[in-house]
């Protein structure tokens, strides 16, 4: 009997585990694998073998993951996170020359990376921030090593640690007020630059240092007049090189300031007049020519100046200009030997020219259609054998925010960067084209006679299809029989009869807009850029809801009163409404409204801004929260033409509390069943009450996390837990639905089952809600049909409470941003999404394995296998790598799950967001309503038809045989 | 080890006893503008929740407009709601129901919110019509349920537990039998 219930048992584990199969990776789901916008001190191409000429394109982004690309396709070679949580730009990236490794550092982290592989070589932890990274490429071994600038309180800290080793070779400390800015090498010295004085006038401050020992050579300082006030300032080019310089322009953009490492002094140099914006470019490498190139942006194009420095005696001068050109455009540095190239990245123009004349070296003329608005880029010259030949690679970031290989003035590949950095995202519908059921509203409401010619004239239009869909019957009955049973077919942006096609709008921090078609791998269908942001400035998005209609309006709001609405088909911007210094939006209502949901923005104490009539205000109870120790539920009162705000409830914390976390259900949560059929044939009800939120409160004196389930209507209480020892700097997670909601933390706390022992890790707690502790009991409500929050109960009984059953599970690892998958009907098992941040996956996890009535300390009887599927509970719940729905892809960095219900009610779409967007559908229950790739329509019509045959060719004999016996004589 | 516990829950138990707490909850109309007023007072006890009773309880006196009144926790010094409130239809207090009052509060008894909640009175089952009072205590989170221990014996070995004897076991079966077997022993003819 045991071995049976066993067997049993992991037979009914194995079908819970809907694993992904190979041939269905790239078919049911998608991944964009970001980088972040390639920051441009941080980009670069490099060799990762020295005896290997091809090199790879190295970048570390803006959101805080860099890595290696391969140049020829875009695609990714490897890929880390620089540190465990998305960056906010910044970090820093370099790779010594002819070495096989590339430095990273952030923070208070240096490490070094396998530049072929990305496996770590060593990583190094310091006190302080880290504020400069640069390769030492001359040092008295045959090693290359690195120097880190560290920024400690009041300290400035240099270290040089060993290349391959990652130890300390020497270390230079410096008390003083000084701000740390760069550290560079030129062939004799190690230079320590820092800003000396107050914010209203630094001077720079120049340190040189023995490169074998780390004692201090000299030091000077620099005056700047006034014109810097911070370390962004200060152009600092050409690290590593003969000669470094220290370029700022003063407040006016009239004049540029330089001053070359070594020598005394600083020289000055006119911009132009119209120029707004000015960039140095210098070669890196120690054995280049010591030139550089001043690029001058003006509003209408740029011009640039290249100018050579004398080593002798430190003296600038001016070589040559290039002419202004109407245009946008980048330059970028190579060198080749002592060679330095200059490559102009225009929009219709790429240009090369040596760093000793002007004369072009070579010229492409990129096609219009590439669409080129190059930002800033990298470029590779290769003089090409024989001599005069050059070819250009140069990964430019557009204005759009791709990232984009331009090759001998041809477009090779695009990443979309931009997409990256993903904050809000709200599903779609793709519109139909034409509804047949609204034309026929619409004829109905017509004069008889317009209708009747209305008709005739869509059938007339209906006819100039029908060539068309004749001339498809063939191709499509080949589909049908030869084709496999899966999936639709259909291509181009449409609804199909499975509805997997769906638009998934995400915003991103950048304040751009992307539509993704989630039927095609997640093609990016357009990009607007709604909201353009300031370079440290994030967009904060309060709201995003889709309206649907013949046109689906996507509506955005963010913190600062911005709001926008954009069609999201085509990504067409309907409104916007810029950012207004004086509102601050805290939250946003989804409110139901005559033609659809929109968001009602409401300011931090709860007030709605801009105009609302009696007639559009809202009439349902709002909850919002107020700062991080109130939540409020509030209604809008019309009286006359002015709408009042009315607070109705409270829910206050106490002084060392802080609310982590309100989760609420998706407004799309059906429920199929309102029991759960047990194993002895009797029923618990669910407590569905559609009004309940999840609030996670943690306490900070104690440690202790409150999970409460909060009536939104009344502002009841319905239930309470709390958690103790939880710790509240990692992520404390909820999500609810249907009578359930489960909760993620780390705990360490004492067992109260008397033993006394300590359980620390991963929990995840999972709690179901009924209407009474006794199954076949409905409670105090009974079977009525109706329920209110507020009006008294009208059955002598008690006050409807729900009754909770909770069960927690030790997790291997954190699983953060919950989310429970949705269907159509409610009818498939439900599947609790969350994103793993430490093995870079996310998991579907049954509901079945977090199922509260798992029995304890015995096995499940064979009747409560087969009414609940129970299994046996276990209290470290082991992560099935089969309920990875993201299987090997390596997603980081996600910020949010959404999932929507498809039109097959078998299946979910998922989309995970944040750095990575990661897209795939997930059935919990099996595919039961498709039929699988496996399925053979050939052989079931051959076999129809063979079936058909015989009984063809049958039937006749048959026939006869039976005459004849009638016929027989006797006998 | 065993007395140490023993004594904690003692003292522990003596401590509930000695602190049974009272909670003012008042009510005022929604949308109105009147002070709140004193609706009930609670006494309660964490540790004992059958003990909780309504100390005082005031029938409200709504206005005819009144369709919603709120109900928590009030300090009228400050003239602040201390706890979270909840809102409930006036018609919770008319006649025919009797009022149920629900506090939560956590463990250490600190109300976190006050609730009430109507319920017909059963005229021919009960002349209660009093208002009644219920505590919800914040319930402890629900932990791992591990397995029982692995006891080592000093040598590291895993310590069987002693199997009890057929005597240690059934010896009250035998008492029984022997009960039985000496007080009935058959009717005698």
């Amino acid at each position: 009997m045991r071995g049976l219930s066993n067997s049993l048992l992991l037979l009914g584990l194995s079908s819970l585990a809907a694993a992904v199969f190979k041939d269905e990776v790239g078919d049911v789901d998608f991944h964009h694998a970001l980088f972040g916008v390639p920051q441009p001190e941080t980009t670069f191409f490099h060799r990762p073998r020295k005896d290997d000429k091809a090199s790879l394109l190295y970048t570390l982004g803006d959101v805080g993951v860099f890595g290696a690309v391969n140049p020829s396709n875009g695609a990714v070679v490897w890929r880390h996170q620089i540190s465990s949580n998305t960056t906010d730009g910044g970090g820093h990236l370099r790779a010594p020359e002819d070495e096989d490794w590339v430095a990273a550092a952030y923070g208070h982290s240096v490490h070094a990376w396998s530049a072929m592989t990305g496996r770590n070589v060593w990583h190094a932890e310091f006190a302080g921030q880290v504020k400069d990274l640069e390769i030492m490429e001359m040092t008295e071994t045959s090693r290359k090593d690195v120097l880190t600038l560290f920024q400690e309180d009041g300290v400035t800290v240099l270290r040089r640690l060993h290349g391959t080793l990652g130890t300390i070779v020497w270390e230079f400390r410096e008390h003083n007020k000084d701000i740390p800015l760069q550290v560079s090498t030129n062939i004799a010295n190690i230079y320590v630059v820092s800003l000396h004085g107050s914010p209203s006038s630094y001077n720079l401050k120049i340190t040189s240092l023995d490169t074998a020992t780390g004692a201090r050579v000299n030091d000077w300082a620099v005056g700047t007049k006034g014109d810097v006030h911070g370390p962004k300032d200060v152009m600092f080019v050409g690290a590593n090189s003969a000669a470094p310089i220290l370029a700022w322009a003063d407040s006016s953009l009239s004049k540029l300031n330089i001053h070359v490492l070594g020598s005394k002094g600083k020289q000055e140099f006119p911009l132009a007049s119209d120029t707004i914006d000015v960039a140095v470019h210098a070669p890196h490498k120690i054995q280049s020519q010591p030139h550089f190139l001043v690029h001058m942006k003006s509003a209408a194009g740029n011009r640039a100046e290249v100018h050579h420095i004398n080593l002798k005696n430190g003296q600038i001068s001016k070589a040559y200009e290039l002419a202004h050109l109407k245009a946008q455009c980048a330059f970028s540095t190579s060198s080749e030997g002592a060679n330095v190239y200059f490559t102009r990245t225009c929009e219709d123009e790429v240009t090369i020219t040596s760093s000793e004349s002007p004369a072009i070296l070579s010229r492409w003329l990129p096609k219009k259609a590439h669409d080129l608005k190059p930002v800033h880029a990298v470029s590779e010259v290769i003089r090409k054998p024989g001599g005069e030949e050059f070819a250009v690679r140069s990964a430019a970031v557009t204005s759009d925010e791709d990232w984009v290989m331009v090759r001998n003035g041809e477009k090779d590949w695009s990443r979309p960067e931009g997409l990256s950095g993903a904050v809000a995202a709200v599903w779609v519908d793709i519109p139909e084209a034409e509804d047949l059921a609204k034309v026929l509203e619409q004829e109905a409401h017509t004069n008889p006679v317009s209708a009747y010619i209305h008709r005739v004239n869509r059938h007339i239009n209906d006819l100039r299809r029908f060539p068309a869909w004749l001339q498809s019957i063939p191709s499509r009955l080949k589909d049908s029989i030869l084709g496999g049973g899966a999936g639709p077919k259909e291509t181009g942006l449409r609804r199909d009869s499975f509805g997997f096609n769906k638009i998934i709008v995400l915003v991103t921090r950048r304040g751009r807009v992307y539509g993704l078609d989630t039927g095609n791998s997640g093609k990016i269908l357009w990009a607007t850029q709604v909201f353009p942001q300031a370079t440290d400035h994030a967009l904060d998005v309060k709201g995003i809801v889709a309206q649907d209609g013949s046109q689906v309006i996507v509506t955005v709001s963010g913190s600062r009163g911005e709001a926008v609405q954009v069609d999201a088909l085509t990504g067409e911007l309907l409104s916007a409404v810029p950012p207004q210094g004086s509102v601050s939006v805290s939250s946003t209502a989804i409110v139901e409204g005559p033609v659809g949901p929109y968001l009602l923005q409401l300011s931090p104490d709860g007030k709605p801004i801009g105009p609302l009539s009696a007639a559009t205000a809202p009439k349902n109870t709002i909850v919002i929260r107020s700062g991080d120790d109130m939540l409020k539920g509030f209604k809008l009162v019309a009286d006359e033409d002015k709408v009042t705000q009315q607070e109705i409830w409270q829910l206050q914390v106490m002084p060392t509390q802080r609310i982590v976390q309100v989760a609420t259900r998706a407004p799309h949560d059906p429920v199929a069943s309102i029991g759960r059929v047990l194993g002895d044939r009797r029923v618990s009800y669910k407590y569905l009450n559609p009004n309940t939120v999840v609030v996670a409160i943690f306490d900070d004196a104690v440690s202790a996390l409150s999970v409460q389930v909060v009536d939104t209507v009344s502002g009841q209480i319905l239930t309470s837990q709390r958690f103790d020892g939880v710790d509240g700097g990692k992520d404390i997670s909820c999500a609810i639905a249907e009578n359930f909601h489960v909760c993620s933390f780390f705990g360490q706390h004492k067992l109260n089952d008397g033993t006394n022992r300590l359980v620390k890790g991963y929990q995840i707690v999972s709690t179901d809600l009924y209407e009474s502790p006794t199954p076949n009991d409905r409670g105090p409500l009974g079977d009525a049909a109706n329920f209110s929050s507020l009006e008294p109960v009208d059955t002598p009984s008690g006050p409807p409470l729900p009754w909770a059953v909770s069960q927690g599970w030790v997790i291997s690892q954190p699983i953060r941003t919950l989310t429970v998958t949705q269907t159509r009907q409610g009818i498939a098992n439900r599947q609790i999404l969350g994103f793993m941040p430490e093995s870079h996956g996310i998991v579907g996890l049954p509901r079945v394995v977090i199922d509260p009535r798992r029995p304890v300390g015995r096995d499940p009887t064979p009747a409560e296998m087969e009414a609940e599927g129970l299994a046996k509970y276990a209290a470290a719940l082991e992560i099935d790598p089969r309920t990875i729905i993201s299987h090997e892809r390596d997603v980081v960095g996600v910020e949010g799950i959404v999932a929507t219900p498809a039109i097959v009610e078998s299946t979910s779409l998922v989309v995970a967001y944040g750095i990575d967007i990661f897209g795939t559908r997930v059935a919990p229950s099996g595919v039961f309503d498709i039929l699988g790739k496996g399925f053979n329509k050939t052989t079931l019509i051959l076999t129809v038809v063979s079936l058909f045959g015989g009984v063809m060719f049958l039937a006749p004999m048959v026939r006869r045989k039976q005459i004849n016996r009638r016929w027989e004589v006797p006998t | 080890m065993l007395v140490a516990a023993l004594l904690s829950a003692l003292c522990a138990a003596t401590l509930a006893v000695a602190d049974p707490r009272t909670a003012q909850i008042y009510i005022q109309p929604l949308a109105t503008s009147t002070k709140p007023e004193p609706l009930a007072e609670i006494s309660y006890d964490t540790l004992s929740l059958d003990a909780t009773s309504v100390v005082a309880y005031e029938a409200p006196e709504l206005p005819e407009t009144a369709d919603l009144v709120r109900i928590g926790l009030y300090d009228p010094k400050s003239s602040r709601w201390i706890s979270g409130t909840t809102v409930a239809s006036a018609d919770n207090f008319s006649k025919g129901y009797s009022p149920h009052l629900l506090l939560t509060v956590d463990a250490q008894g600190e109300v976190l919110s006050a609730a009430c909640k109507g319920v017909r009175v059963d005229a021919g089952q009960t002349r209660d019509f009093g208002p009644q009072a219920a505590v919800l205590v914040e319930g402890k989170g629900k932990q791992p349920d591990l397995n029982k221990p692995v006891v080592l014996s000093p040598e590291g070995r895993k310590v069987e537990e002693q199997e009890k004897t057929f005597l240690q076991k059934y010896w009250w079966m035998i008492a029984i039998a022997g009960f039985l077997a000496l007080s009935g022993g058959g009717a005698e003819k």
